[in-house]
């Protein structure tokens, strides 16, 4: 009997979110954002997702929220880094349109890590207290006392999200995941998440990873559920090894995001129809590969 | 100094002077200022400055300065990497042999360092300007020290008491349940001018950048800005021609410190 293939396609994978679910997003600002589902969820027209994002999340989050998919975002931070604040997270935070849970990097990181280690909380070293994020949600931060000093610590619940969706450059159709570049959160997000979705630029031969390899694979096979297989399947956000962010991509849809929203998300009916609107030149310009020779380089 | 040097030079020389020799520093996201600090001040005073580039988890980079400091790229020339997991357990003070840095900035900074980045307005969730979250602020409570930098200096990120405290500054609260070794913000670099505190934990005036005058800086700042030294408010220093050779040719040959926008 040979072993089983999780590689699946974007549809499918859209399909094992549901209505509801508190979904985590991996990746950083541009870098690493699995951005092929979250179109397939923006169009299936998915409602009431609660989001637990990546620690500094920006375009997935717009996308999701713009496409009224959203009902709650535990944020420690929704912008656009250098770009500036997130337009469509802003509005519906303004308008009450969905509900922001102000939390923080140690809530967003310290609650996946107590959910990967089946704990039911972790408590925070005391400081935290001074801040006045506390106040603003205090039914997530509460406190608990230490039974060995009896001090009062600032307490963070464990966070297990019902889907888990990152990006990888390398995956094998297994699941053993290879985060070429940083890691971000993303190692915790496929531990602690129900079902884990890798998607993925590019599928390793069957026998790499067994083959001297084994640090390299962040994340084994049996922590991930499916895996999906695209080109560019992390653009116009950066891709370690492959290629970088698409900074044009990024000011047009501060320029215009309902236009954008249309272009690239909407009117698309796959992955491959919005690549062929993102346009031969444009992708090919993202590219990190390097054809000049190193002498060259430092010209550049 | 025989060149005249840009203001994002300026603020990034005043940075790297502020670093010491074998701490451990961290910056944020966007962060081309602290990144050109933590590099320029490895290469000239404090060759034992560990940093950590940002979300990314780059240490010690040498990588260009790129605007996002969590791309790929910083691992390049990075001596290790940190997950977020390993960034959250360090810089909540697991595993420190050394004191710890962060540079930082926000939305709002008031008169005793307090740093907002959770919006504008009191009446909370019903914000006027909904910003993007405190992120990372949360470990001002942690860090040795902090140093605080703007790209914009104006009485609206001045105000005399922010909105939300996303990073505590010198404050009751801190004195309350930090670490007592943990003290706070020192310096505030600006685009016009640096600020440190007084006895009082609140801030001063220490110096404004050539071109610019003290009436300005107090005009463009929203509470009372005393001089930190009596007399006539002394101008930033320049950097030596040292420096600025090592930033231009070592730090940032492609002058990405030159065409940052600053207002």
């Amino acid at each position: 009997m040979n072993r089983r293939s999780k590689v699946i396609d974007v549809a499918s994978a859209a399909d094992l979110v549901s209505d509801g679910d508190l979904v985590a997003i991996g990746g950083i600002h541009a870098h690493a954002a699995p951005m092929p589902i979250i179109r397939e969820l923006a169009r299936a027209g998915r409602r009431n997702l609660r989001l637990l994002p990546n620690v500094s999340a920006g375009l997935p989050v717009e996308v999701l929220i713009a496409a009224g998919t959203v009902a709650e975002v535990y944020t420690a931070y929704v912008g656009l880094e250098d770009f500036g604040l997130a337009p469509a997270f802003r509005a519906a935070a303004e308008s009450s349109t969905i509900v922001v849970h102000d939390v923080d990097e140690p809530f967003t990181i310290y609650g996946l890590k107590a959910a990967s280690a089946n704990l039911p909380f972790m408590p925070l070293p005391r400081g935290h207290e001074a801040t006045g994020t506390r106040s603003l949600s205090p039914e997530l931060f509460r406190t608990v006392v230490d039974p060995y000093s009896g001090n009062e610590h600032v307490a963070i619940p464990a966070m297990r999200p019902d889907v888990g969706i990152v990006h990888a450059p390398r995956c094998d159709r297994f699941g053993n995941v290879f985060f070429d570049g940083p890691i971000y959160q993303d190692d915790l997000i496929l531990r602690a998440s129900r079902t884990a979705i890798v998607v993925t630029d590019e599928i390793v031969p069957d026998d790499y990873a067994a083959s001297g390899r084994h640090k390299e694979v962040t994340v084994p096979s049996f922590m991930v559920s499916a895996v999906v297989a695209l080109p560019f399947a992390a653009h116009p956000t950066s891709s370690a090894g492959h290629y970088g962010r698409d900074e044009r991509m990024l000011e047009d849809y501060v320029r215009s995001p309902e236009q954008w929203m249309a272009r690239y998300v909407s009117e698309p009916q796959d992955h491959h129809q919005y690549l062929e609107r993102v346009g031969v030149e444009r992708l090919v310009g993202t590219l990190r590969v390097d054809h000049q020779p190193r002498a060259d380089r430092s010209q550049a | 100094m025989t060149e005249t040097c840009t203001t994002s030079e300026l603020m990034a020389v005043t940075l790297a002077r502020g670093l010491r020799n074998e701490e451990w520093g961290a910056c944020g996201a966007n962060s081309q200022i602290p990144m050109a600090a933590f590099q320029l001040a490895r290469l000239m005073h404090a060759p034992d400055l560990n940093w950590l580039s940002g979300g990314g988890g780059a240490i010690n980079s040498a990588a260009p300065l790129v605007k996002s400091t969590a791309d790929p790229v910083t691992l390049d020339s990075a001596e290790h990497s940190f997950r977020l997991e390993d960034i959250v357990d360090f810089e909540l003070g697991g595993w420190r042999k050394a004191p710890t840095v962060g540079i930082f900035g926000g939305m709002q900074v008031d008169r005793h360092g307090n740093v907002n980045m959770v919006g504008i307005g009191r009446d909370y969730p019903k914000l006027r300007v909904r910003g993007p979250g405190t992120v990372g602020l949360v470990f001002a409570a942690y860090f040795t020290r902090t140093m605080i930098f703007v790209q914009r200096h104006d009485a609206r990120i001045f105000v005399d008491e922010v909105d939300h405290v996303s990073a505590p500054g010198r404050t009751a609260a801190r004195r309350e349940f930090c670490d007592p070794h943990s003290d706070g913000p020192q310096l505030v670099v600006t685009p016009l001018a640096v600020l440190d505190f007084g006895d009082d934990d609140t801030l001063r005036l220490k110096s404004v950048h050539p071109g610019h005058t003290p009436d300005e800086v107090r005009e463009r700042t929203g509470f009372d800005l005393p001089s930190s030294t009596p007399g006539e408010v002394p101008l930033t220093p320049s950097p030596t021609d040292e420096e600025l050779t090592m930033l231009r040719e070592r730090v940032d040959p492609g002058g990405a410190l030159r065409r940052l926008r600053l207002d």
